[in-house]
């Protein structure tokens, strides 16, 4: 068998592979110095915006995804970025993905075996296989653009000096982002053929970011009051707190510039215009106007070979025009989340679902404007308008009262 | 004004099919674009347009799109609903237009007599519900397949707020348990020239630092309807990662009302005016 090679391996059995490795990694010096220390070309100076954004630059999340690839590098083998950090009972995928796109590097097979040795431990030869088919795809994240820039600034801002914290709170971020990618069925691929989705992806990021910041606000808040025994809070008290905290993150990425460059005025620049002018794809807004037929053959082969979901598929890719070839695209390409998020969101609306009333009093604060986002809301300011009075007759649409016409 | 339910609700926002030239003629009779080439503006009905002839004037009505277009666009949801046709058919001067929305749209003289002695009901009974008004305004208008999103929620009128910082630990604890207002709830709770609250702090930062850096921020305590001065504040997080550095306030649902469907309780329309329905 080929000694770095992943065919023919188990799905668990490669589960089990990364297991042992991130339980050894954990106990071994040289890994920690790598994921704990700065790295060179990283940061400069901790005091300096740019080289404290630069955590994120090349060294360990940006420039490479790992993908599983076996030797044949076909689509069948490959597991895509979803797969990969959206499974449940998972090593800690950050790690992973570190160890595979820095740490083993070219000399994957040597940086593993020396692991194993400090660890005195013999390395099982199929995890050895395994692990040594971890291989780079180069994917840049970062020009996925708006989004991740979003994450550059935010986490350089408002996180502490530990560069560790950085890396882990990205990750979480980023398994975010793919979860829900993935549960939603938006595209996941490259940046250049993930650009007319966009805006959703730049939505999730900025939710994912949200909840990180949220859930980190509540350990804070927890931590503090336990250290200090100031508080003790009611349950009516913490669930305020929590609703609060939940407020505070939402309505702080959403007031993020790169939030409204990202998501609002993305629609405007780079949607609009194309698609009014009958140049642009239609799947552009939103992928809710989609239309498969205008893409070329050669943007379906290679939306398709990023994105393979089965081999059927590609066997079906080599169909001539039709029907059964126009589902297959509407599968792969264009899934309808749009029209399940729209349909939700209808029915969340009329269910005054939670959601619906924190993005409302999220937009009260961040619009700037109490009137244009009330419109749909028929209900809105009953609770808070008194019954009328005698001094309101002279106020009334039919009043005689020049002033009062004037104004109406 | 009354409240409505949810059913009234998705009927006055149900949906129906209207071919592309009556939206457009909708909309161009409330924005005032016109979507046809000058010298046929006046033509009936519109002429048949392209994208391109709309692209520049108003992109949101625009994505009415090309008629020719089947695709489902935006826009066409707000002037597809019974409400609006309903005012269409009264108030648009385009006979094409209310040609085509009437067959959907007619109101019996009976149902609007309905509508009205329902009114005057509620009116006389000073009861901001009643379901004869409810029964009434349902029959007003035709069920439709899919209604555009509305939310029948109510704005809460007491709203806690979570201070960022108080006078002391108790008071701290107190406002976060009291209610404001809605009224009394302020725009914003720090008002330093500088807003420096939502810098980006140092990242070593240390605790004298910290207090310097509070010396130029100001609180406005809503309770007390006061200034709180940064330096002699209690604050609840003192560390650089607090969580309470920044507070946006919540200003239609209170936290308490997040998850619980408002309730259509019928109040007082009028202070009993004596004769307000006659």
């Amino acid at each position: 068998m080929d000694q770095t090679s992943l065919i023919g391996f188990s799905r668990s059995q490669v589960l089990d592979a990364l297991k042992t490795l991130y339980n050894t990694a954990l106990d071994d010096e040289v890994f920690l110095q790598f994921i704990m220390v700065t790295q060179p070309n990283n940061i400069v100076d901790a005091t300096n915006l740019a080289d404290r954004t630069r955590v994120l630059d090349p060294a360990h999340v940006s420039t490479a995804y790992p993908f599983l690839m076996g030797d044949a590098a076909t689509p069948q083998d490959r597991m895509t970025m979803t797969e990969y950090t959206g499974l449940e009972n998972n090593p800690n995928l950050f790690f992973m993905w570190v160890l595979c796109t820095h740490w083993s590097g070219g000399a994957g097979v040597a940086a593993l075996t020396g692991l194993f040795r400090r660890a005195n431990k013999t390395i099982d030869p199929d995890h050895l296989s395994i692990l040594g088919g971890f291989k780079r795809q180069l994917i840049d994240y970062t020009s996925m653009g708006v989004g991740t820039r979003l994450l550059v600034n935010q986490f350089a801002c408002h996180k502490t000096n530990a560069v560790y914290s950085n890396q882990k709170e990205t990750g979480d971020v980023m398994r975010c982002v793919n979860n829900l990618q993935e549960h939603f069925d938006v595209f996941n691929g490259t940046a250049a053929l993930s650009a007319q989705y966009m805006i959703t992806i730049n939505t999730m990021i900025a939710a994912s970011e949200a909840f990180v910041k949220y859930r980190r606000n509540l350990q804070v808040l927890s931590h503090m009051a336990a250290r200090d025994k100031r508080h003790v809070y009611s349950k009516e008290d913490a669930n305020t707190l929590a609703a609060a905290m939940a407020h505070n993150a939402l309505t702080q990425v959403c007031t993020d510039e790169d939030f409204f460059n990202g998501v609002i005025k993305w629609d405007i620049d780079n949607i609009r215009a194309p698609m009014l002018n009958g140049l642009g794809n239609k799947r552009n807004n939103f992928g809710y106007n989609r239309n498969s037929t205008i893409l070329t053959n050669a943007g379906i082969a290679a939306v398709v070979t990023q994105n393979t979901r089965s081999a059927a598929q590609l066997i079906a890719l080599a169909a001539p025009v039709g029907p059964a070839k126009d589902a297959l695209l509407q599968a792969c390409l264009a899934p309808p989340y749009f029209d399940i998020l729209y349909e939700n969101f209808v029915q969340e609306m009329a269910d005054e679902h939670i959601t619906v009333k924190q993005t409302h009093n999220i937009m009260m604060t961040t619009s700037h404007s109490a009137g244009a986002n009330i419109t749909h809301f028929p209900n809105y300011h009953l609770s808070r308008c008194t019954p009328l009075s005698e001094d309101d007759r002279n106020k009334s649409a039919s009043s005689q009262d020049d002033a009062t016409w004037v104004l109406q | 004004m009354m409240p409505l339910s949810a059913s009234v609700c998705k009927r006055m926002m149900g949906r129906q099919t209207y071919d592309n030239t009556t939206i457009m003629q909708c909309s161009e009779m409330l924005t005032g674009f016109t979507t046809a080439v000058i010298g046929d503006a006046l033509k009936h009905p519109t002429t048949i347009l392209n994208a391109a002839q709309i692209a520049g004037v108003n992109t949101y009505d625009a994505s009415l799109n090309n008629p020719a277009d089947a695709q489902m666009p935006w826009a066409s949801d707000e002037y597809s609903t019974n409400l609006m046709q309903c005012f269409m058919t009264l108030f648009n001067p385009s006979t094409y237009v209310y040609d085509n929305s009437i067959q959907k749209n007619f109101i019996p003289d009976h149902v609007k007599r309905q509508v009205m002695v329902a009114f005057a009901d509620a009116i006389e009974a000073n009861k901001t519900i009643m379901p004869d008004l409810e029964r009434a305004l349902t029959a007003v208008f035709q069920s439709g397949t899919s209604h555009v999103p509305f939310c029948p929620a109510k704005a809460s009128t007491n709203i806690k707020v979570v201070p960022m910082a108080a006078h002391s630990e108790p008071d701290w604890l107190h406002q976060l348990r009291t209610p404001l207002a809605w009224r009394e709830v302020p725009f914003s709770v720090d008002f330093s020239a500088s807003r420096i609250l939502r810098d980006t702090y140092a990242l070593s930062e240390t605790d004298a630092d910290r207090d310097t850096r509070r010396i130029a921020v100001y609180l406005w305590d809503a309770h007390k309807k006061d200034v709180l001065p940064g330096p002699s504040a209690y604050w609840s997080c003192d560390r650089m990662d607090n969580a309470i550095d920044v507070v946006y306030l919540m200003r239609s649902f209170c936290a308490d009302e997040l998850d619980t469907p408002s309730l259509l309780d019928a109040t007082k329309i009028h202070t009993d005016l004596h004769g307000a329905a006659a």
